[in-house]
């Protein structure tokens, strides 16, 4: 008797605790996604005017080739830049990982951009960017190059978008590599040496499956990161030019805020969410046989 | 001396410094651009080498960036509202981290999991229904919708999960003993040997929230209640004061970003070390 009544006042205690949390979460993230799969089910616009169409919403979406396209958009800049990220977050927080003196301030100087807003970062490369004044064309101009329209040449314009993401977001994903860098035993370098083992030998048969959970978790976040694109396509191109950087997010804001198809836009924002945890499922299956575990 | 990441006979230390600093400068340069465009005159935006040199600086841009828009009420708002949603992530992120860690319950796991699954529920998706939420509770366009939906979330309870499973078991046997019960464990003993991990989470909500975009965008319009982000983005759209000169936006860019790097500078130490020991891993 006295155990069970232990239990339940430790269990009410637990849920007291956690009610405050589960509150905002049930109103602002479970309810929503809820009512986002039911309004998917409707055309419905801001004044709350709805009819109901079944499918309609995702049977449309199968041959909208405006969301098919955006779609495509966002799996390039996923590609172009998760890899590159990862691989250059590694790099950094190899070199930091020496003992040296000093190497706090690049630490500083790499995680800075983090901090900054994604707002004013992505005003800051809209300068970068500039035609005619921007520092990019102004350096090109230096060596007698052409200037390169960055945000204004279909082709090109993802890619700017990239490089921006690049200088901003490494720096957060290097402090992750250097904590995983630092869970590697000294004994196990000590050991590779004493066999003779050359920098590269060390890396791949010691370094990299040691910090393949830090791998895998990078990676993972960071697609799911890649995937929720907006800001920088808001501030810098919206969605243009022609198109090309109009990824999948933003292509749901414009159906649900500049043209008030929220039935429309509830539909993609299930497909997306869809998507997320698909993607996410087949990486942990994929890296999780890969990831070593000590 | 110790080099677990290159080979001394691969990358030397002043090797390794030389690369170092490379990369740093071109970290660097866009800042830089930003602060040297700022400082620049309207006229002189055009002229090549100001992009490089520090000559013929200037603060009018500054002064007219200032006088476009009331910064002082977009700063109060942006503050308000980051103070009250880190205060209130760190209330609800601590009992909740708090109960995960020292309590069984029924739904634990459950519980548990649900709430990593709020993690893949990006803000983006749910930011239609949260619109219509916020519009038929009359929250639209009010401090209520920009910071009561972020008063709990999911990283602050599993940072301090984290650490709370980490305090030993000994210090709550000898505390129940003494006949504290289990709200005053909290307090006394988990709270207090949490500071670092507090702070932690603190910093690292207070500045998501100040950056933040997009909600505040989709769910405020009025001047009164647009918070510095928005103010910034607006004003380089020229929806402010029509098409802005490069160096008065460039100017606004850094009243902007300064007191986040100022910020960043005093509590670098404090926020990467909370970062690399707070068990990001799976």
């Amino acid at each position: 008797m006295k155990i069970c009544s232990r239990r339940v006042k430790e269990s009410a205690v637990a849920y007291a605790l956690l009610l405050p949390s589960l509150v905002i979460f049930s109103f602002f993230v479970f309810y929503p996604l809820l009512k986002s799969f039911y309004h998917s089910f409707f055309e419905l616009d801001l004044i709350g005017t709805s009819t109901y169409i079944g499918l309609g919403n995702y049977q449309r979406m199968i041959t909208d080739y405006d969301f098919i396209n955006s779609l495509k958009v966002t799996f390039i800049y996923l590609i172009g830049a998760v890899p590159v990220r990862a691989a250059l977050a590694l790099g950094l927080a190899l070199l930091l990982n020496a003992k040296l003196k000093g190497l706090a301030i690049y630490r500083t100087v790499f995680f800075m951009p983090t901090m900054i807003s994604i707002a004013a970062a992505s005003i800051v490369w809209m300068w970068l960017y500039h035609p005619n004044e921007g520092l990019f064309n102004s350096i090109l101009a230096f060596f007698g190059q052409s200037p390169k329209r960055w945000l204004t040449d279909p082709k090109l314009a993802l890619y700017s978008i990239i490089l921006m993401t690049l200088w901003k977001t490494t720096g957060y994903y290097m402090i992750i590599f250097l904590a995983g860098l630092q869970g590697v035993p000294e004994e196990l370098y000590e050991a590779a040496k004493l066999d003779g083992a050359g920098a590269i030998k060390v890396f791949l048969n010691v370094t990299w499956p040691l910090i393949s959970p830090t791998t895998f978790f990078i990676l993972v976040v960071s697609s799911i990161d890649a995937f929720k694109l907006f800001n920088p396509v808001y501030i810098m191109t919206k969605g243009g030019p022609l198109q090309s950087t109009r990824v999948i997010i933003f292509y749901l804001y414009q159906q649900a805020f500049e043209f008030f198809r929220m039935g429309y836009a509830s539909a993609l924002a299930i497909v997306v969410f869809a998507i997320l945890i698909l993607f996410t499922i087949v990486q942990f299956s994929v890296g999780g046989k890969r990831t070593h575990y000590q | 001396m110790k080099n677990l990441s290159l080979n001394k006979k691969t990358l030397t230390p002043v090797g390794t410094h030389f690369l170092l600093i490379l990369i740093g400068i071109i970290f660097l340069l866009p800042l830089y651009s930003m602060f040297v465009t700022s400082l620049t005159s309207e006229a002189n935006l055009y002229v090549r080498e100001s992009k490089f040199l520090l000559k013929n600086l200037e603060f009018s841009s500054y002064k007219h960036a200032l006088q476009a828009g009331p910064w002082g009420r977009y700063f109060f708002n942006s503050l308000l509202v980051s103070s009250i949603v880190t205060l209130g992530q760190l209330v609800t992120a601590s009992m909740a981290g708090y109960a995960f860690a020292r309590f069984d319950f029924v739904g634990k796991n459950l519980i548990f999991y649900a709430i990593l699954g709020t993690m893949m529920i990006p803000v983006e998706i749910t930011i239609i229904p949260n619109y219509m939420i916020l519009s038929s509770l009359g929250w639209l366009d009010s401090y209520y919708a920009l910071i009561i939906p972020f008063l709990a979330h999911s990283f602050g309870i599993f940072f301090i999960r984290q650490h709370v499973m980490t305090i030993p078991e000994g210090l709550f046997d000898a505390a129940q003993i003494d006949g504290c019960g289990y709200i005053r464990s909290l307090w006394k003993i988990v709270l207090p040997l949490s500071k670092p991990t507090l702070a932690t989470v603190g910093l690292i909500t207070f500045l998501n929230n100040w950056n933040t975009f997009l909600w505040p965008m989709i769910v405020t319009n009025s001047d009164k209640l647009r918070t510095v982000q928005i103010a910034l983005a607006r004003f380089q759209a020229g929806d402010i004061i029509g098409v802005t000169p490069w160096n008065q936006v460039m100017a606004a860019t850094v009243i902007v970003t300064l007191p986040i790097i100022v910020v960043f500078l005093l509590a670098q130490k404090q926020l990467i070390s909370g970062m690399m020991s707070g068990g990001m891993k799976f």
